[in-house]
């Protein structure tokens, strides 16, 4: 909850965090998957769950995460 | 000698057991081959979504602009607390309070209405704004994005007015009502996760 009201007031006020847009925006990201990766574990009773179930979730947030924040800092043109 | 044999072996029964029972399967096999197919989908499209902005940052900036900040975190907030409450109702599901249970699955269910409310008002005044689908390549990702994700919140409230009700209605719950109630409450986390994405990708990165 703290994050996203975090997250709302960085998002009004751009520049807060980071001078550059790269850095915000990657900050941002990882602010947000953090908060999936929390309801994943914990709403979602993943943290419990047998291994596979576990690191399948763990890679899906692990990689969108970092694809994300290459594509949208545009370090890489696919 | 003997006795202390026995006493390891019983230790170590008793360890099997505790990391059998600590690992829970949430919902069933089908639940996750859905749920996870669909992130994966999601997945696709926020990449899809980044890539084209890298083409054309700019446009995207100022048509990131045009949308209201507050409405899309009031709306964090109102699917956080919904999911939450849905966490509460199983909860209380598994220790068999069945009002609890519903009038947590009814809280949830609010939320959620509030968050279709919201979402609703927004479309309605990009449309007032004459802003379509079609107006550029921003608003073809917002529109598939945040559009999507809305038909995910539309079909979860009504499941979650139905747990309300039938938790109500119930004198005992059963181990399959409680795998019911775990397979929807899987559905409407996974609906909060996306949006969780959604939200800072389309509305809050500069």
């Amino acid at each position: 909850m703290l994050i996203s009201i975090f997250s709302w007031v960085v998002g009004i006020n751009h520049g807060m965090l980071f001078e550059k847009a790269f850095l915000e925006s990657a900050a941002i990201l990882i602010l947000a998957f953090f908060k999936v990766r929390l309801v994943i574990m914990h709403f979602m009773e993943v943290g419990h769950a047998p291994t596979t179930l576990r690191l399948s979730c763990e890679a899906w947030v692990f990689v969108s995460c970092i694809g994300l924040i290459i594509m949208t800092g545009g370090q890489v043109q696919v | 000698m003997s006795t202390y044999e026995d006493n390891m072996s019983a230790v170590k029964e008793t360890k099997a057991t505790d990391k059998t029972q600590e690992k829970h399967m949430p919902g069933d096999e089908m639940i996750w081959l859905f749920l996870l197919g669909d992130m994966a989908c999601f997945s696709l499209f926020f990449c899809m979504f980044a890539y084209y902005r890298l083409d054309e940052i700019e446009l995207f900036r100022q048509s990131q602009a045009q949308l209201d900040v507050n409405i899309g975190s009031i709306n964090t907030l109102f699917l956080l607390c919904s999911s939450w409450l849905v966490v509460m109702a199983l909860k209380a599901a598994r220790k068999g309070l069945a009002k609890y249970a519903s009038f947590s699955m009814a809280g949830a269910a609010l939320f959620g209405t509030g968050f279709v409310i919201l979402k609703t008002l927004e479309y309605q005044h990009k449309a007032a704004l004459d802003i379509d689908y079609l107006s550029n390549n921003f608003y073809v990702f917002y529109y598939i994005l945040t559009g999507m994700h809305y038909f995910h919140v539309v079909i979860g409230v009504p499941l979650l007015i139905y747990y309300a009700v039938s938790l109500y209605r119930s004198k005992h719950i059963s181990q399959t009502d409680v795998d019911n109630l775990e397979s929807g409450a899987l559905y409407w986390h996974m609906v909060d996760l996306l949006w969780i994405i959604i939200f800072p990708l389309v509305y809050l990165i500069p």
